[in-house]
C-alpha cells in the first residue's frame, strides 16, 4: 500500500477545496432560486420549450430568433419559456424527451439536423405538441406527423424583393451569392433573388458559390472579397453565422460595397454597407404555433408561410432609408406576389 | 474541451525492468490510480462550484440535478451509458496507441471515417440481420485502420512524427466526409442534408433497454475493454507493443521489429477509433450525420489520460464524462445552468490531469525501488 503520508497533500487539497465549495454554496443559497433562466409571464402555466442545435443561444441566427418567439409567447400567453441547448447531436433526443417529460405545452426544435430526433420523440409521445422549423417531420412513408407543426418558409418570396432592391441599386450589374450549403431553403433564397433581380434589371448577373457550412466566417469573407475584386458591388449572403465575414469584408472596403443579409436585419454589423435582408420570421412562426396551442387550434402537418402570412419579406428597419423609387418597386412587387400576379420560382 | 495536447502520462521505466504502470486492477499502482482518478474528478467538480455560483445558480442544486439527471432515473442512466460508449471506445483507441509509444491525435478523423463507412454499408448493402450490423462495424473499423495506416507507415519507415500526420489527416477526413455528404455528393441522403440515407433495420444495433435509447453498443464497448486488456497484458503481441512503447531500442535488441509493431499499433488504434464511430452511427443516429461527433476523438485523449491509459481506468473515466454529458440535460432543464458549465468541468478535469503528470512524477520518484 502507498503510505498515507504520500496521499496527504492530495487529501488536504481536496478538503480545502471542499470547504471553499461549501462556503460558496451556502452563500449563494439565499440569493438564488433554482430556476435561474426561465422568463415568467402572467396567466396559465404553459411551458414553451425550445431545443437548440449545436450553435446554441447567442448565434444571432435561428436559435436566437426562435428563442425570441419563445420569450414573447411566455409574455403574451403566460407561462414560462425555456431553451435547452444541445452541445452535440446525440443530445437532441434526450433534450426533446426532457422537454416532453417536463410537460411542455409546445416543444420547438431548431436546426436542419434535428428532424430525425423530432420524429423519434414525437412518435413516442403522440400527445405532445412539436414545432419543427424549416424541416418536415414525417414518418417512414413520408406522411407528416399529426402532432408536429412543420413550418417551412417561402424564402423565395422575400428574396425576390431583395432581388428587386439589388437590381435597382447595383452599378456594376455584378452580384455575388455566398450560400452556406446548397440545401433547399438556401436554394429558394437564390432562385427568388435571381427572379427579382431579372424583373427590374435583366442585365445584372449573379455569381453563385457555396461556403460549405453555416459557421465559417473566414471563408465567407474570402468569398466576398473575391466577388468584390471581380467587380461585384453587392454580395448576398445566406451563410448563417458565417455571413459575418461578408460584412467584415464590405466594411473594410467602405461605402459602395453592399451586403444583403438573411433572416433578420443585420444593419448593426456594417451600417454603411447593409443594403437589406431577405427576412424570415422564425420568431413569429413560434408565436403563431404557441397561440394555436393556447387556443386549442393547433394542427400538425406542413405549414408553408410566405409573404401573404407576413412571414417573409425584406428588412423593415432600414426600408425607409432606401430611395423612393426602390421603395415603390418593392411595394408593387409585394402586392403582385400577394395577389398572385407574380409567382416566384422556388427552384 | 476540444484539442488538448498533453504528452502521454507514462512513468519512466524503472531500472529494475518492471514494466511501467501495470494495469493491475488492485495493488500499489491500482490504489494510486484510483486515488488520483477520484481526486482529479472531485477537484474539478469542487473548483467548478464557485464558477457555477458566479454564473448565478446554486452549485449544490446544480450537482444534484447533474447526478439525478445522469444516474437517478432509468432514462438518465441509459443516456449516461449512451454517452459513455463512444468516449470509452475512442479512449481505448488513444490508450492502445499510447501504450505503443504513439500519440494518435487522429482518432477523431479515424472515427469519422469509421462512422461514414459503417453508415454507408448500413444504408446501401442488403444482408441478413446480425450479419449486416457486424459487416458494417467491421467495415468501419477496417476503413479507419486503413486511414491510420498512412501515418503508421510514415512513422515507421520514414520517421515522420505521428502527431503531425494524424492531425493533418483529421482535416483530410473531415473534408472528405463533408464532401461526400454535401449537396450533390456521392453518399448524401435525398431528404436529409449533410447526412447519408438511414441505415436499414438489419444494420441497426438493437436497443436493449426499452423505452430508452440504450443500444447494444455498450456491450460491444464492454467487450472491447476486456479484449484490449487481455491483448495488452496477456498476449505476446501486446507485450511487444508495450515493449516498443517503453523502449524501442531495447525491443530491437530483443529481436522485435519496432517498425512492424508501430504499424500494427497505429492500425489497431485506428480500428478501435473506427469502431467508436461505427457504433455511434449504427446505435444512436441510425445514419451518418456529418456533424455527429462533437469531438469524441479529442475528448478521448482526456478520457485516456484520466483513466491512466489502462482499459479499466478508461472505462471508469469514460463513465465519468458520460455522467457529465447526460447530466447536462437536467442541469439545464431544472437548475437553469448553461450547458457550457459541462465544458468548464471537463476542461478543469483536463487541467488537473495535466497537473497530475507533475504530481505523479513526484510520487514515483519517492517510491522505493
Amino acid at each position: 500500500m502507498t503510505p498515507l503520508r504520500r496521499r496527504a497533500p492530495i487529501a488536504g487539497l481536496l478538503v480545502a477545496l471542499a470547504l471553499l465549495a461549501a462556503a460558496c454554496g451556502s452563500s449563494s443559497n439565499s440569493s438564488n432560486s433554482a430556476d435561474a433562466s426561465p422568463t415568467t409571464g402572467a396567466g396559465k402555466d404553459y411551458q414553451w420549450v425550445m431545443v437548440t442545435d449545436q450553435a446554441g443561444l447567442g448565434d444571432q441566427g435561428f436559435n436566437d430568433l426562435a428563442y425570441a418567439g419563445i420569450t414573447k409567447s411566455a409574455k403574451d400567453l403566460g407561462g414560462t419559456g425555456k431553451a435547452l441547448e444541445s452541445s452535440e447531436q446525440a443530445q437532441y433526443v434526450p433534450n426533446l424527451q426532457q422537454a416532453v417529460d417536463d410537460g411542455a405545452s409546445l416543444v420547438v426544435g431548431v436546426g436542419f439536423l434535428i428532424t430525425d430526433a423530432i420524429v423519434e420523440v414525437a412518435q413516442a409521445s403522440p400527445n405532445a405538441h412539436f414545432l419543427s422549423i424549416d424541416n418536415v417531420a414525417a414518418d417512414k412513408d413520408g406522411t407528416p406527423l399529426p402532432n408536429v407543426a412543420s413550418v417551412t418558409f417561402k424564402e423565395n418570396e422575400g428574396a425576390y424583393l431583395a432581388g428587386v432592391i439589388a437590381g435597382l441599386t447595383t452599378k456594376t450589374n455584378k452580384i455575388g451569392f455566398a450560400g452556406g450549403l446548397e440545401i433547399p431553403p438556401v436554394v429558394r433564397f437564390l432562385k427568388g433573388f435571381q427572379a427579382g433581380l431579372k424583373s427590374v434589371n435583366p442585365k445584372a448577373t449573379v455569381n453563385v458559390a457555396y461556403v460549405g457550412g453555416f459557421g465559417d466566417a473566414a471563408k465567407t469573407k474570402e468569398l466576398a472579397a473575391g466577388y468584390y475584386d471581380d467587380g461585384a458591388d453587392i454580395v448576398f449572403e445566406v451563410a448563417g453565422a458565417g455571413g459575418l465575414g461578408a460584412y467584415e469584408e464590405a466594411k473594410a472596403r467602405g461605402a459602395g460595397h453592399w451586403v444583403i443579409g438573411t433572416d433578420t436585419c443585420k444593419d448593426a454589423l456594417a451600417p454603411d454597407n447593409f443594403l437589406t435582408s431577405a427576412t424570415k420570421d422564425v420568431s413569429g412562426a413560434v408565436e403563431r404555433e404557441a397561440k394555436a396551442v393556447a387556443d386549442g387550434s393547433f394542427k400538425g402537418g406542413v405549414h408553408n408561410l410566405g409573404l401573404a402570412e407576413d412571414s417573409v419579406g425584406v428588412c423593415q428597419k432600414t426600408f425607409g432609408s432606401l430611395p423612393k423609387t426602390i421603395q415603390d418597386a418593392v411595394t408593387k412587387a409585394t402586392a403582385d406576389i400577394k395577389s398572385g400576379a407574380i409567382t416566384v420560382p422556388a427552384q | 474541451m476540444s484539442t488538448v495536447i498533453v504528452p502521454p502520462v507514462e512513468t519512466p521505466p524503472p531500472k529494475g525492468g518492471r514494466p511501467p504502470a501495470t494495469a493491475a486492477l488492485v495493488g500499489r499502482h491500482g490504489v494510486r490510480t484510483v486515488v488520483l482518478f477520484v481526486g482529479t474528478a472531485l477537484a474539478a467538480l469542487v473548483v467548478a462550484a464557485p464558477i457555477i455560483a458566479i454564473a448565478g445558480a446554486n452549485p449544490l442544486d446544480a450537482y444534484r440535478a447533474l447526478f439525478e439527471g445522469s444516474l437517478g432515473s432509468q432514462r438518465g442512466l441509459a443516456e449516461t451509458l449512451v454517452a459513455t460508449t463512444p468516449l470509452l471506445v475512442a479512449g481505448l483507441a488513444v490508450s492502445v496507441a499510447f501504450r505503443g509509444g504513439l500519440f494518435n491525435i487522429g482518432v477523431e478523423g479515424q472515427l469519422v471515417i469509421g462512422g461514414l463507412v459503417a453508415g454507408t454499408i448500413g444504408a446501401q448493402a442488403t444482408l441478413p440481420p446480425v450479419v449486416h450490423v457486424v459487416v458494417a462495424m467491421a467495415g468501419g473499423a477496417a476503413a479507419a485502420a486503413a486511414w491510420a495506416l498512412i501515418p503508421a507507415l510514415l512513422k515507421a519507415y520514414r520517421g515522420v512524427h505521428e502527431v503531425i500526420t494524424t492531425i493533418m489527416l483529421n482535416y483530410v477526413a473531415f473534408a472528405l466526409s463533408t464532401y461526400l455528404v454535401s449537396p450533390g455528393g456521392l453518399l448524401v441522403s435525398k431528404t436529409q442534408p449533410s447526412a447519408t440515407e438511414k441505415v436499414k433495420d438489419t444494420a441497426v444495433l438493437p436497443r436493449v433497454w426499452a423505452p430508452t435509447r440504450l443500444h447494444a453498443g455498450i456491450f460491444v464497448a464492454g467487450a472491447l475493454v476486456a479484449v484490449t486488456w487481455w491483448f495488452l497484458f496477456r498476449t505476446r503481441a501486446g507485450y511487444r507493443l508495450r515493449m516498443v512503447g517503453g523502449n524501442p531500442t531495447a525491443a530491437r535488441f530483443n529481436g522485435i521489429d519496432p517498425r512492424r509493431v508501430t504499424v500494427q499499433t497505429m492500425c489497431l488504434s485506428g480500428a478501435l477509433a473506427g469502431l467508436a464511430g461505427a457504433i455511434e452511427v449504427l446505435g444512436v443516429h441510425l445514419r451518418y450525420f456529418d456533424s455527429f461527433s462533437p469531438g469524441y476523438g479529442f475528448d478521448a485523449i482526456a478520457v485516456a489520460l484520466l483513466g491512466a491509459i489502462t482499459p479499466v481506468g478508461v472505462a471508469a473515466s469514460a463513465l465519468f464524462f458520460g455522467v457529465l454529458r447526460s447530466g447536462s440535460v437536467l442541469l439545464q432543464a431544472r437548475a437553469g445552468v448553461s450547458r457550457d458549465m459541462i465544458t468548464v468541468i471537463s476542461g478543469l478535469v483536463v487541467a488537473f490531469v495535466a497537473a497530475r503528470v507533475v504530481l505523479e512524477r513526484r510520487l514515483s520518484r519517492k517510491e522505493p525501488r
